[in-house]
């Protein structure tokens, strides 16, 4: 089931000069929201279309984090929102990042996500429904520089976060892609962040088979209707990133 | 439900006057999860093919002031797999369920209407003749008012329900088209379609779209709909159904104003999924206020 919410903007904190991050809450208890999945939010004054940001958590049963990054009109019309005022979010939307089950985790699996910028956004909530499982996961941030590191307190209070930086401000100096742990076995890699920084990620994990990834693509009406989101698969039809992903399987996708 | 809402298109009656536009609201059920569907006036579902269509590459849609340009280029899984898929998950919507029929070629286009006339629960198609975004056939056959005559009269014969034709804007004379369609058999006229636009990103020195342009829809094209739909409505004895830019109630006054019989929303669904009910409501608002007792009063006053 979708819904058309309006939340209250409980809190808003401004990250550096291009990242911030909003704490929404709504009236109403939230129906189950998966981590990977995304909301269509509406900033106040528009009369453009929606913007599709991905959950970064979800926090008792009416607060939910969006992590956004200054890009465009839309994104800096959204901005502009104070603590306080309402916003309307149309939600949950797509598939969120296949978890593994409580049996197979039992086993002693591991799990790595791979986030790239403000594609960290969705990791948190899945690191953290994850160690309700009773999983510490691997994290690998990747930024330019220092500056750009985002959450890192967060995240470091529920996974081992691991840190490269373009500059080497801060954690391994390098691409994230050279990171070491990538070459360590894992039994599941979720990746997220700009597309060439996903495919190097997918070309150089073991198993490809068992890695996944988030897909951003412009985006109108968010629920299926619009055809506007496609992404060609490997069997060479184009899918709509909002409902059968956005997260897909580096397979599927024939990367 | 407001009676008074009640409008006859030919002979189809719609609850209200208030329909989706294709492209806009899928097969109704991506949109069932926010209200009941049911209670439009109709919906017109994605435009469908002879066989399966891919459409065009990403990207497909970009924002614009006030609107968005999109070239989709009508991807469908075609007529066969909607008669056998998709029709027995919507004929039990308690709404005018109306197929927006495309092609490639006349035959095409009479594949796909013989095939949708054989549904019952599909009281009418839209022919689409005005569709930007595809190589061959679309918008070729709606700016020519001989091709537009001759399609029309090809699918008058093997179509027998109500015939609704989807004209463009992106013509010198649109009550030229719209006289042709009328005579060659048309029941109803619904427009205006997208207007074809272009959108650069002026740092990457790139067009935002994969086929450079698409169609564009949305507010910024309100004012060009209002006019076309007052120059047809004036020209035509068939009911007219505009749309283009109909984002609220008022909005949908304006086109009544301008003569159409009923109207159809689109691009707004994107921003606000309820958009449909709320406009009903609005109607039936608005003749409360203004003491009316239907529409009819004052459709075509301008």
């Amino acid at each position: 089931m979708k819904y058309s919410i309006d939340f209250k903007v409980a809190e808003k904190r401004m990250l550096s000069d291009n990242f911030f991050r909003l704490a929404l809450q709504s009236e109403n208890p939230l129906p189950t929201i998966n981590p990977g999945q995304f909301v269509q939010i509406l900033p106040k004054h528009s009369n453009g279309l929606r913007l599709p940001i991905s959950i970064n958590d979800v926090v008792s049963d009416n607060i939910i984090y969006l992590l956004i990054r200054i890009v465009g009109s839309g994104t800096k019309m959204l901005a502009d929102i104070e603590q306080g005022e309402t916003v309307n979010m149309i939600l949950p939307l797509g598939n969120g990042f296949p978890m593994l089950s409580a049996d197979e985790l039992r086993k002693g699996k591991r799990i790595l996500m791979v986030g790239g910028g403000v594609g960290i956004a969705p990791f948190l909530h899945l690191a953290k429904e994850y160690a309700k499982c009773g999983i510490t996961t691997d994290v690998l941030l990747g930024a330019r520089t220092e500056k750009h590191i985002l959450l890192e307190k967060e995240l470091s209070q529920t996974a081992n976060l691991h840190i490269a930086t373009e500059d080497g401000s801060c954690g391994t100096k390098g691409l994230i892609t050279a990171h070491e742990i990538l070459k360590e076995h894992f039994d599941r890699i979720y990746c997220c962040g700009p597309l060439p920084m996903m495919k190097a990620v997918a070309s150089v994990v073991a198993d490809k088979s068992k890695c996944y990834v988030s897909l951003e693509e412009r985006m109108a009406c968010g629920v299926g209707a619009c055809l506007c989101c496609v992404v060609k698969t490997a069997d060479g039809h184009n899918r709509c990133t909002c409902t059968e992903g956005p997260v897909f399987g580096v397979d599927f996708l024939g990367w | 439900m407001d009676k008074r809402l009640e409008t006859k298109l030919g002979n189809v009656i719609l609850k209200n006057p208030v329909m989706t536009a294709s492209g806009t609201f899928g097969y109704g059920e991506e949109f069932n999860d926010f209200y009941d569907v049911s209670m439009l006036g109709g919906i017109v579902v994605k435009g469908t093919t002879g066989s399966l269509r891919e459409g065009n590459d990403a990207p497909r849609m970009a924002k614009t002031p006030s609107g968005m340009l999109n070239a989709v280029g009508l991807q469908n899984k075609g007529v066969k797999y909607f008669c056998t898929e998709i029709y027995p998950r919507i004929k039990s919507f308690n709404t005018n369920m109306i197929v927006n029929v495309s092609g490639s070629c006349i035959e095409e286009y009479e594949d796909v209407a013989s095939q949708i006339n054989a549904l019952d629960n599909i009281p009418a198609i839209e022919l689409n003749i005005s569709c930007p975004n595809v190589k061959k056939g679309g918008m070729t056959f709606g700016t020519n008012p001989h091709s537009a005559y001759e399609v029309v009269s090809h699918i008058r014969k093997v179509y027998n329900k109500h015939l609704m034709v989807k004209l463009t804007p992106n013509v010198t004379s649109v009550v030229e088209i719209a006289a042709a369609v009328e005579d060659a058999g048309a029941d109803s006229i619904s427009l205006i379609n997208t207007l074809l636009g272009l959108a650069v990103d002026s740092e990457s020195r790139k067009a935002l779209l994969s086929t450079i342009t698409g169609g564009l829809s949305g507010a910024a094209v309100k004012p060009i709909a209002l006019r076309c739909v007052w120059q047809v409505a004036n020209a035509v004895k068939i009911p007219v159904v505009g749309l283009g830019g109909i984002y609220s109630a008022q909005d949908a006054v304006e086109f009544i104003l301008c003569g159409a019989t009923a109207i159809q929303i689109g691009t707004a669904n994107f921003i606000n999924p309820l958009v449909g009910k709320q406009v009903i409501e609005g109607l039936s608002e608005y003749l409360d206020r203004h003491n009316l007792s239907n529409f009819d009063e004052i459709r075509g006053c301008i």
